[in-house]
């Protein structure tokens, strides 16, 4: 009782690290999921980071328009050529759904059992981020009012995102696949039968394995999920930045750069 | 200073932290304020541990907001605190480079720490990998740290430029 007395900070400070040390024991053993406390916390923090992070956009696209201003008239032009492209796209697009309602038809006919694949969607904007520069956790605005709960896919534009960890009202917490741990069934977007699996490296990106060692897999091939598991088929993963030979497990190998940036995430679609 | 002014400090670096300077961000990369501030205030306040204790705090919020676990972040923060605190008894902090010394002995502190409790409970996060991502955060977090510390060493240290001032 003494040596406390007369060393009050010491003492202060190895009492905290023991608070702490028990809080993170019991979170790692425990999980961290949702309680009162947390949810209560997370509603309040996000409504008023929320605020924040609108003023942040502003300034972000305000400044931008600024010093931007010959990227942008670029933008506008190859912007104008890429509708062009897209109408003649979608003209192409009009006749062969003509085509597939045929063979809709023939399918029902035949009886041939066709699931057509659809899903909801709910878009968010991505409103807090995690600040350590390390992990690419995020926070969005929309959650359990609009039907995101727990392990929902999360996608933006250019592929999959992740899965929401996490959910309350008005906001819910997304796990990039990345970050994830867990394995995502593939396949080759030019050939569908061509299948693999691929998982986060804790580096950034992907590494993985396809199932037949006679898959002509190369660099700059671009995965997509296959359906199944947890992920939609369909979905852009990423391209594959590297392929070799792994002669012990008779495998091809292979590293994937993801498709979506993670850094730069403004806007993001829940599959529901 | 009163506990409460120093609190309101890292209040509002805990709130801009996650939202506007994500939205304002170079490169993908944003200075950690939370540390910022712990370094500074264990750094320029001998007396007062607003480091230790507000780092605590608005750590452990931080891990409820958006940690994978709950405690890597504020036990690095605290012991990135104490080490301050240790090396601060050894330097003269009126002087910058003594406070740019610490300041990046402290990050790569607190970056391994956080990195081995985040190893510990399970997160893959490679240090390589890790601590490359680290290099240019800490390189801005360093920048924000020499502007708290010219605004703030004229508050603590009054005159300090005046070497015959007692």
């Amino acid at each position: 009782m003494r040596w406390i007395r007369e060393h009050k900070l010491i003492a202060s400070l190895l009492s905290l690290l023991v608070v702490l040390a028990l809080i993170f024991v019991l979170s790692t053993v425990s999980g961290f999921g949702g309680n009162f406390l947390t949810d209560f916390i997370n509603n309040g923090v996000s409504g008023i980071s929320g605020f924040f992070s609108s003023v942040g956009g502003n300034i972000r696209d305000g400044a931008a328009g600024i010093f931007a201003h010959k990227d942008l008239e670029k933008q506008i032009d190859e912007l104008k050529d890429e509708n062009a492209q897209l109408q003649r796209d979608l003209i192409r697009a009009k006749l062969e759904a003509e085509q597939l309602q045929q063979l809709q038809e023939l399918a029902g006919i035949l009886h041939y059992d066709y699931t057509p694949q659809t899903f909801n969607v709910v878009s968010a904007d991505v409103s807090l981020k995690d600040g350590s520069n390390w992990l690419e956790t995020f926070t969005i605005d929309r959650g359990t009012e609009d039907g995101i709960t727990q392990g929902k896919v999360v996608i933006d534009g250019a592929g999959l995102v992740g899965v929401v960890s996490d959910a309350g009202e008005g906001w819910a917490k997304v796990a990039p696949i990345i970050e994830e741990g867990s394995k995502i069934s593939f396949k080759l977007a030019r050939d569908g039968k061509q299948l693999g699996v691929v998982a986060g490296d804790s580096k950034g990106q992907f590494t993985g394995y396809m199932l037949d060692d006679g898959s002509t897999v190369s660099e700059g091939d671009i995965l997509v999920t296959s359906g199944m598991g947890m992920y939609p088929a369909g979905i852009e993963i990423g391209t594959v930045k590297s392929v070799t030979y792994n002669s012990d497990k008779l495998l091809k190998e292979i590293t994937v750069e993801p498709a979506v940036k993670f850094s730069s995430l403004r806007k993001v679609a829940v599959i529901i | 200073m009163r506990y409460w002014k120093s609190g309101i400090f890292f209040l509002i670096a805990f709130l801009i932290q996650t939202s506007l300077l994500n939205m304002i961000n170079i490169g993908g990369c944003t200075p950690n304020l939370l540390l910022c501030l712990v370094v500074i205030f264990s750094f320029l306040y001998e007396k007062e541990p607003y480091g230790l204790v507000w780092g605590a705090v608005f750590g452990l919020l931080y891990d409820i907001c958006f940690g994978v676990v709950i405690g890597p972040t504020p036990i690095a923060l605290v012991l990135t605190a104490a080490a301050v605190v240790f090396m601060r008894a050894y330097s003269n902090i009126e002087n910058i480079v003594s406070m740019w010394t610490i300041s990046a002995i402290s990050f790569v502190l607190y970056y391994i720490v956080n990195w081995g409790l985040l190893s510990l409970a399970g997160i893959p996060l490679g240090l390589g990998y890790a601590l490359s991502k680290s290099v240019w955060p800490m390189v801005y977090s360093i920048v924000v740290i020499t502007l708290l510390y010219m605004i703030m060493i004229k508050k603590v240290v009054k005159h300090h430029n005046d070497r015959y001032f007692i």
